[in-house]
């Protein structure tokens, strides 16, 4: 038996500890497959040796019948913005091209501490800024469904990495839909959890106050075992928050609680600029939703015509000042040959930082600019005040809001890279979650032409485990 | 809102971000930081007399931890990723002028 074949982790890592199933067989498996879709140019680094050490001691372990952790055997990958300890972590930046990290981001302590091992880590937009992994500074990802396609970004490689079936699960992080909108694109479970839920210590910044770690996934019951082992208070980020007490582990308990569920369908996302096919298909699972019984309304929240302007503002202004700890000399690219300092690091900068960074940091630049702050920064953080009162006052009415997590279906490669705006518009659904810091999932929701669509449910802040017993819930009839 | 930034606006904006853009490449970051600035300019349509900005969605406020020393055994590490060290100290081009 492959462990392809397991339809759970859980499923799978019973079988490893009771001996049924070899880490090593599991493991190598892993690596052949690598091998056999090098096409689609999912990793920026593999780690064979490694992980081929690690599934002989955790084989050992079994054998020698020592506890195992919870993840035991499990192969994973992060996105390559996880520092993961003396290994390259590149953020796929020719700025952090050589960067060998000196610590371990928390996240992947806590899974590697469950004994799961890292095999790989997969590509991205270059600092996470992107739609496609097209901004990779390295090469695209491509989409396993079609070749000729994006599979989203900017997690795109991590969520690839699942679809191909390389790694039961991956991590990749999530700020205006990075998680979702791949996961939508490669037909698997996308989470980005309630802000500060897991800690996001070790992992490059990108906007802080709306970054957020979470897994991408199979089915929704493995979403929620690496949630579960993830989400943490942390003394290395003072913005997480308290995990809920009964954990995010999927049970009758929990599933009860969804059972009279009151769903609110984000009308406004309905109106334009919405392919017909995929408004059409959503549409057409609402109505499953209904004949299972759910309550279910249309809901206007009209505020959330804004949510895209109001992000990209508030999103190039904390990239402009987390990118200012670039200076090309503690670490990072670095161009020789200036003789002064501001030289050196204005030459560092510009040959270090691909185009959407430079854009992305001016424009935070310039809306942070001393005369413009009140127009645009201060504007903008005043309507994220606004959007929050609107979700807030949603939530007292409904359990959850849903919607398309993606306007569009998977576009093809070099479609939209030219144009900014039009690119930064595949977001439009997505990044009113992270503006207000509510729960949200992208959940697979069949098929059109060929190519995958996704259903995204969004919940009130720190309702992290009742969104997926829901999602658990309705997974099935989405398909 | 929504004023159009000129090439010298743009090249002022590249030195604040420490920045150099090179002459062909003006053209381009000046169509599309116009069109994300008139893109965002719809914001001028929203009310918000009175509305207290949003910084951070947590709600959480003066987060400390005990005041220890937690040893780390990395600092070479560190180093290595710099561009120039000498005896446990980052070698930086010249700050202060002759002058």
């Amino acid at each position: 038996m492959k462990w392809t074949d397991f339809s759970t982790i859980e499923d799978l890592v019973q079988s490893i500890k009771t001996g049924q199933i070899s880490v090593i067989s599991i493991v190598e498996e892993v690596f052949k497959r690598i091998q056999q879709t090098r096409d689609f140019q999912v990793l920026l680094e593999d780690f064979e040796q490694e992980a081929l050490k690690q599934a002989k001691i955790i084989d050992d372990k079994v054998r020698l019948k020592q506890p195992l952790g919870r993840l035991a055997g499990i192969p994973f990958m992060v996105k390559d913005n996880f520092l993961t300890f003396s290994q390259k972590t590149t953020a796929a930046s020719h700025m952090l091209e050589k960067f060998i990290a000196p610590y371990q981001a928390t996240s992947v302590n806590k899974l590697i501490g469950e004994d799961a091992i890292l095999v790989g880590k997969a590509n991205l937009d270059a600092y996470a800024h992107g739609s496609s992994t097209e901004n990779s500074d390295f090469f695209t990802t491509k989409n396993p469904y079609d070749k000729n396609r994006v599979p989203g970004g900017s997690s795109g490689g991590s969520a690839a990495a699942v679809a191909l079936n390389l790694v039961p699960f991956a991590l990749g992080t999530d700020t205006g839909g990075s998680i979702r909108l791949p996961a939508s694109f490669c037909n698997q479970v996308g989470l980005k959890p309630s802000y500060g839920l897991v800690s996001r210590s070790g992992v490059v910044a990108m906007a802080s106050s709306l970054d957020c770690i979470g897994p991408i996934t199979k089915n929704v019951q493995d979403n929620a075992l690496i949630l579960d082992i993830i989400a943490d208070q942390d003394q290395l980020d003072s913005t997480t928050i308290k995990r809920d007490k009964t954990g995010y582990l999927i049970d009758s308990n929990s599933q009860r609680m969804v059972e009279k569920a009151k769903i609110g369908v984000i009308s406004d996302y309905l109106i334009d600029g919405i392919d017909q096919k995929v408004k059409t298909n959503f549409l057409a699972k609402v109505e499953l939703l209904k004949q299972a019984g759910f309550q279910v309304e249309d809901i206007s929240i009209p505020l959330i015509k804004y949510a895209l302007a109001v992000y990209y503002i508030i999103c190039p202004a904390e990239i402009s000042s987390n990118l200012s700890r670039y200076d090309g000399l503690r670490y990072g690219y670095h161009q020789a040959g200036a003789d002064n300092i501001e030289t050196s690091v204005e030459m560092s900068r510009s040959k270090g930082f691909g185009q959407e960074a430079k854009r992305r940091i001016m424009i935070g630049t310039y809306v942070l600019s001393s005369g413009y702050y009140d127009a645009y920064y201060k504007k903008a953080q005043q309507v994220r005040t606004k959007l929050i009162n609107s979700f807030t006052e949603l939530f007292k009415s409904y359990d959850f809001l849903v919607g398309p997590t993606v306007p569009t279906l998977p576009f093809k490669i070099g479609e939209k890279k030219s144009d900014p705006v039009e690119m930064y518009l595949t977001d439009v659904m997505t990044v009113s979650a992270n503006l207000v810091g509510i729960p949200a999932i992208s959940l697979p929701a069949g098929m059109i032409d060929g190519l995958p669509t996704g259903f995204q449910v969004m919940a009130n802040i720190a309702s992290d485990k009742q969104l997926l017993a829901f999602s658990s819930k309705i997974e099935e009839l989405l398909k | 809102m929504a004023n159009q930034l000129t090439d010298q606006d743009v090249l002022k904006l590249a030195k604040l971000s420490r920045l150099i853009i090179k002459s062909e490449e003006l053209e381009m970051f000046k169509k599309d930081i116009n069109e994300v600035l008139d893109f965002v300019s719809m914001l001028d349509e929203v009310e918000v007399e009175e509305v207290k900005p949003t910084n951070q969605v947590t709600g959480l406020q003066n987060v400390t931890r005990a005041d220890e020393t937690i040893d780390y055994h990395y600092s070479v590490d560190l180093f290595l990723n710099a561009s120039k060290f000498d005896n446990g100290y980052l070698v930086v081009p010249k700050i202060i002028d002759e002058n």
